[in-house]
């Protein structure tokens, strides 16, 4: 269309202008064509000095989304501008899956911080058929490669990569067994949960930690049966445990096999050195154990502005909430009798 | 005084990963997925110790330096460069920015632990 070649040919002749506001405008006109000039044109404006030509190039590219633009864009990653490489990388995570194989030969680059950039963007891609590249990259010669393989496979929840990752955390590297349990929790799955429930037994207590985290990230309600017989294990973990049982593992106390004074405790002792506004929250959690645990920590810390949740509580549809909610505020009036 | 550090990764795992390492140390940790919510973040919070990745969407690492060292009262801010980046090129544009430090990773949680804490008490010389 003549219409349209004028048009272009003047947005790829102000692309080049001095002018910042010309070469944005040009950037934004541009997105109206596809082939290689304008792409390639578009492509250099994310190295511009100004900030508002390499957004407005950006979205082009964005709205564009061929897998020439995938070519034009791998170049950049090798950029000596953290600025022009992040841009690309995020972009490439975008448009990646119109041309997947670029990725793929990306991740075999000789640099290891192209293979970096590909798992990276592989991962970004979500595309769950690359996820065996992924895997693969484990292996890779570069503890950084591996690195963002792994995470990668996290940030993509692939759970084909379970028993992989189950493998890696015997890595005696603390930083790649660390990634390793991160990206189990991520996963989620309850194989997932398993391993991680399975490695926490024979790891260092700092480890543990990462692991009960992890574990508490799944959300799975085995989670919580599962940290709890841990804990009958490994005493010393009993903070940790409480803070994921109050915290994401809280939805699963509601199973009514968790209504015991033991967990109560435990989750009492977790509170106890939490904010009298996560107590006071606590004292309207739906699941009944959490609510036995904030009563108790009310009444050890005397916390006043728990007095009106109290007397709601003595409203309970559970008897012993009513009654230890009472017990609450009994203690109360007899402290504040003795203060006067 | 309870000491803060603010973690600035784009990576949701690096920045559990570093709560995990520091969290021995007892200081207070704030996190920002990019420079630019890490300068939010410290025109709003007192922060002791900056530690920032290199390539992050938004605003990578050494725009973040640089407008850190652009506010007087943040020039003797301790800023630590974490990345995988190894390239003397990238090296040199941070300590010129003014990081303070440059590690790349992997690093040991030991060495981690003991630039922040030798950087918080003074006694780590620049770079």
């Amino acid at each position: 269309m003549t219409t349209g070649t004028l048009h272009r040919a003047a947005a790829l002749r102000e692309i080049a202008s001095p002018d910042a506001a010309e070469r944005g405008r040009a950037a934004r006109q541009l997105a109206r064509w596809d082939d290689v000039d304008v792409v390639k044109a578009l492509a250099a404006a994310l190295t511009d000095a100004d900030r508002g030509v390499c957004d407005a190039a950006a979205s082009s590219l964005l709205m564009i989304g061929t897998a020439n633009t995938v070519e034009f864009l791998l170049p950049l990653l090798r950029s000596d501008h953290p600025g022009t490489r992040n841009r690309a990388g995020s972009l490439l995570e975008q448009l990646g899956k119109a041309e997947p194989r670029a990725l793929i030969r990306l991740s075999s680059d000789p640099d290891p911080r192209m293979r970096l950039f590909a798992a990276n963007i592989i991962a970004g891609t979500g595309d769950h058929d690359l996820a065996p590249r992924l895997i693969e990259l484990m292996k890779d010669a570069d503890v950084n490669v591996q690195d963002a393989a792994v995470v990668g496979l996290g940030r993509m929840r692939a759970s084909s990569a379970v028993p992989a990752l189950r493998d890696r955390l015997r890595a005696s590297d603390p930083w790649a067994c660390f990634s390793t349990i991160d990206a189990l929790g991520t996963i989620g799955s309850p194989e997932a949960l398993r391993a991680l429930l399975d490695g926490a037994q024979a790891a260092d207590p700092q480890m543990r930690s990462a692991y009960i985290d992890a574990a508490a990230a799944t959300g799975l309600p085995e989670a919580a049966a599962g940290l709890l017989d841990l804990l009958s294990r490994f005493i010393d973990a009993g903070p940790l445990v409480a803070k994921a049982l109050l915290g994401p593992l809280a939805h699963t106390l509601a199973d009514p096999r968790f209504n015991t004074p033991g967990l109560a405790a435990l989750l009492a002792d977790g509170l106890a050195r939490a904010t009298p506004e996560d107590i006071l929250r606590a004292l309207s959690a739906p699941e009944l154990p959490i609510r036995a645990a904030a009563i108790e920590a009310a009444r050890v810390r005397a916390i006043p502005e728990a007095a009106p949740a109290l007397s709601r509580l003595r409203s309970d549809p559970d008897s012993k909430i009513r009654t230890a909610a009472g017990t609450a505020l009994n203690a109360f009036e007899r402290t504040r009798k003795e203060r006067l | 005084m309870i000491r803060t550090v603010l973690v600035v990764d784009d990576s949701d795992t690096v920045r559990r990963m570093l709560r995990w390492v520091l969290s021995p140390l007892g200081l207070r940790i704030l996190e920002a997925p990019n420079g630019a919510l890490a300068l939010e973040t410290l025109d709003r919070e007192t922060v002791h110790l900056v530690v920032a990745d290199l390539n992050m969407p938004v605003m990578d690492g050494i725009e973040l330096v640089r407008a850190i060292r652009a506010v007087p009262a943040r020039a003797a801010l301790p800023v630590i460069m974490l990345t995988t980046e190894q390239r003397e090129l990238d090296v040199e544009s941070a300590i010129k920015a003014g990081a303070n430090l440059y590690l790349t990773k992997p690093s040991t949680p030991a060495v981690i632990r003991e630039k922040i804490l030798s950087l918080l008490d003074g006694t780590e010389a620049k770079a």
